[in-house]
């Protein structure tokens, strides 16, 4: 006889509730540590920092990840940018919004591999370009004075010399 | 506008919506039960919750984002260019914005990715502060192909005997030196590092270019010096195998082995220890264990001026020659060791006599006049470094027992010169050790009063753990 999973209820910042396995939630270490101090219950756990869309998507991720091994901060061996999986990087094809909203909901539910994944995302957004060029795909002001740029500049010629 | 606010994503997962959400128009709905709405897409209703919730108030940039995250990011863009080095991290950065001016200085962030490749224990013991950041940028401008052309470049000038190329050489010292930094700060990462990069593939095929002119400037010398002290710390960790390497390079240096005078204050006797290690680990390979990886016995570095430029620069400007020749001093333990073993071989190194065990009782000598050498002051002057220096004068006393259980009594002395420490004894008054202390022991020529050095034979002793 097959045994029912055991369901999480989650409320969104707008007052969501989302029902998912107990296994997926506890790919949350917070989510984790709160289900085990508070042991069966059927009240829903707030999340406050996270909205219903941004929460849909970390669910999706965790559902996906759901039999991952747990991995600690530990035994985390490095892995460079281009590890990233099929699966994830459709995952990632969201606007920047999305993106940084994930990084700090899966800082916020301690989520690591969707804080790597997200982190290694926007650090391959970076990879290879100009200043000028990141400026312009994150939408950041150079608040250098030229005086300023120019000795930041200086500073690091010592990587030309070789 | 539907009774029901239950909803099935395609995750399986289940939702209740609001009770004030309407916007189901653009929502594709498979099924509708009295408990639930099945829904095909998730992505829609995603849209459609920003759109109706949230009025796409999304206003997050990424500087807005808290600065451990940053940092997070910073940390995984660093890796995301190696083993290539980190150019965008270092030279695009901190040019953006102020914000990520800060960011790509960040020490601890370096200092991570730093530990993450190599190993940092002895670097950590050797300089009060490392500037990781650059350390690290420049050990990852150094890869197999650079070093493989560097060493095409030097074969061809051998081969149409063409003049070598100042910049060719350099080159080489600059892999050289690097990698010798590698061995000597190793615990284990580095000896992966090094034998990624091939390093006893490239120190041996330097060594056979240039052995043969190894006197003809200080450049060669150094390249050559540099070569065999590598591969003889790699034979100390045990690192390979790499039989045919040693074994050709073996067969080059037994001139210079048998020549070997320890009595001399050669100009740099680290060479010929190292040279004597080689000869000896090749022939007697089967009597030794590897040194497990351990940076600390390399910690004793003497205190000199000459190798405080090195402190925040890594060893790759200003005077690299100069480094690669003086920094026997790494080769130089704290303390010495009380118990040896070793070995004793005849003067053709044909075979080995003996198997010894010792016991050393290495006695602090308070320093006395006639002891001090000229320039000894700025041995024990105090610089900036965490080193416990090892200047003290040791007199000597104790046994060696040979593999018959014969025991000799022995008496002598430790001396630190100014390019290592000498240790010379004699056993039974009638035989003389004569060496220098190592990393990896202590190694020199051993004979009987009255005869000529030449005939002398050669002892290696190591600590017995």
């Amino acid at each position: 006889m097959a045994t029912e999973l055991k369901k999480v209820k989650l409320t969104s910042s707008e007052g969501t509730e989302f029902i998912i396995d107990r296994k997926v939630a506890e790919k949350s270490v917070l989510l984790k540590n709160m289900l085990e101090d508070v042991g069966e219950s059927d009240m829903a756990i707030p999340l406050p920092n996270v909205t219903g869309p941004i929460l849909n998507k970390v669910i999706d991720y965790c559902t996906h990840h759901r039999d991952d091994p747990f991995v600690s901060q530990e035994d985390d061996s490095k892995k460079v940018s281009d590890d990233i999986d099929d699966w994830d990087a459709e995952f990632c094809k969201v606007d920047q919004g999305t993106l940084f909203e994930l990084i700090l909901s899966a800082n916020y539910l301690d989520i690591k591999p969707l804080l790597d994944l997200t982190c290694k995302t926007v650090a391959n957004m970076i990879k290879g370009k100009t200043p000028d060029e990141i400026r312009k795909t994150f939408n950041i002001t150079n608040d250098f004075t030229p005086e300023e740029e120019e000795h930041v500049r200086k500073e690091n010629e010592w990587c030309e010399e070789r | 506008s539907y009774s029901c606010q239950n909803v099935i994503l395609d995750n399986d997962s289940e939702i209740s919506l609001p009770e004030n959400f309407e916007n189901f128009e653009n929502i594709e709905i498979t099924e509708i039960t009295d408990d639930y709405i099945y829904l095909n897409s998730q992505n829609d209703i995603n849209d459609i919750i920003v759109d109706e919730f949230f009025n796409s108030s999304i206003d997050l940039n990424l500087c807005s984002l808290p600065t451990e995250i940053l940092l997070r990011i910073f940390y995984e863009l660093i890796l995301s260019e190696s083993p290539n080095p980190p150019k965008t991290a270092i030279t695009s950065l901190p040019l953006v914005c102020k914000i990520f001016y800060r960011l790509s200085h960040d020490r601890i962030v370096w200092e991570q990715v730093f530990i993450s490749e190599y190993d940092v224990s002895a670097r950590k013991r050797r300089f009060v502060t490392c500037n990781f950041r650059k350390i690290f940028f420049q050990r990852s401008q150094l890869n197999v192909d650079i070093m493989d052309s560097s060493l095409h470049t030097l074969e061809s000038c051998f081969i149409n005997d063409l003049p070598q190329n100042e910049s060719t050489l350099n080159n080489i010292l600059n892999a050289l030196t690097c990698l010798w930094v590698l061995v000597s700060e190793n615990d284990g990462r580095n000896s992966k590092k090094l034998l990624e990069m091939r390093a006893p593939e490239f120190c041996s095929q330097v060594f056979h270019l240039l052995y043969a002119d190894m006197d003809s400037s200080l450049k060669h010398l150094a390249c050559i010096f540099i070569s065999i002290k590598i591969i003889s710390m790699l034979l100390v960790f045990g690192l390979g195998p790499f039989d045919n390497i040693v074994e050709c390079m073996a067969v080059k240096l037994r001139g210079r082995v048998i020549r070997w005078d320890p009595n001399n204050d050669a100009v740099f006797p680290m060479l010929d220890c190292h040279v004597l290690h080689i000869y000896l680990l090749y022939f007697a390979s089967e009597e030794r264990k590897p040194i497990i990886p351990e940076s600390n016995m390399f910690d004793s570095r003497k205190c000199d001026k000459w190798l405080q430029w090195t402190h925040m620069v890594d060893v790759y400007s200003s005077n690299k020659i100069l480094w690669c020749l003086r920094n026997d001093n790494y080769d130089w333990p704290k303390d010495p060791q009380r118990y040896w073993t070793g070995l004793v071989t005849d003067s053709e190194i044909s075979s080995i006599e003996k198997l010894l065990l010792g016991e050393f009782n290495f006695m602090e000598l308070e320093v006395v006049a006639e002891h001090s050498e000229e320039g000894f002051e700025y041995l024990v002057e105090k610089v900036d470094t965490n080193y416990v220096d090892n200047a003290k004068y040791y007199i000597l006393d104790g046994s060696l027992t040979d593999d018959n259980g014969k025991e000799f009594l022995i008496e002598g002395e430790s001396i630190p010169i100014d390019k290592g420490r000498r240790v010379n004894f004699v056993a039974n008054k009638v035989w003389k050790f004569c060496g220098f202390m190592t990393a990896f022991g202590i190694i020199g020529r051993c004979w009987l009063n009255g005869v000529n050095i030449d005939s002398a034979g050669f002892f290696w002793l190591w600590e017995d753990v």
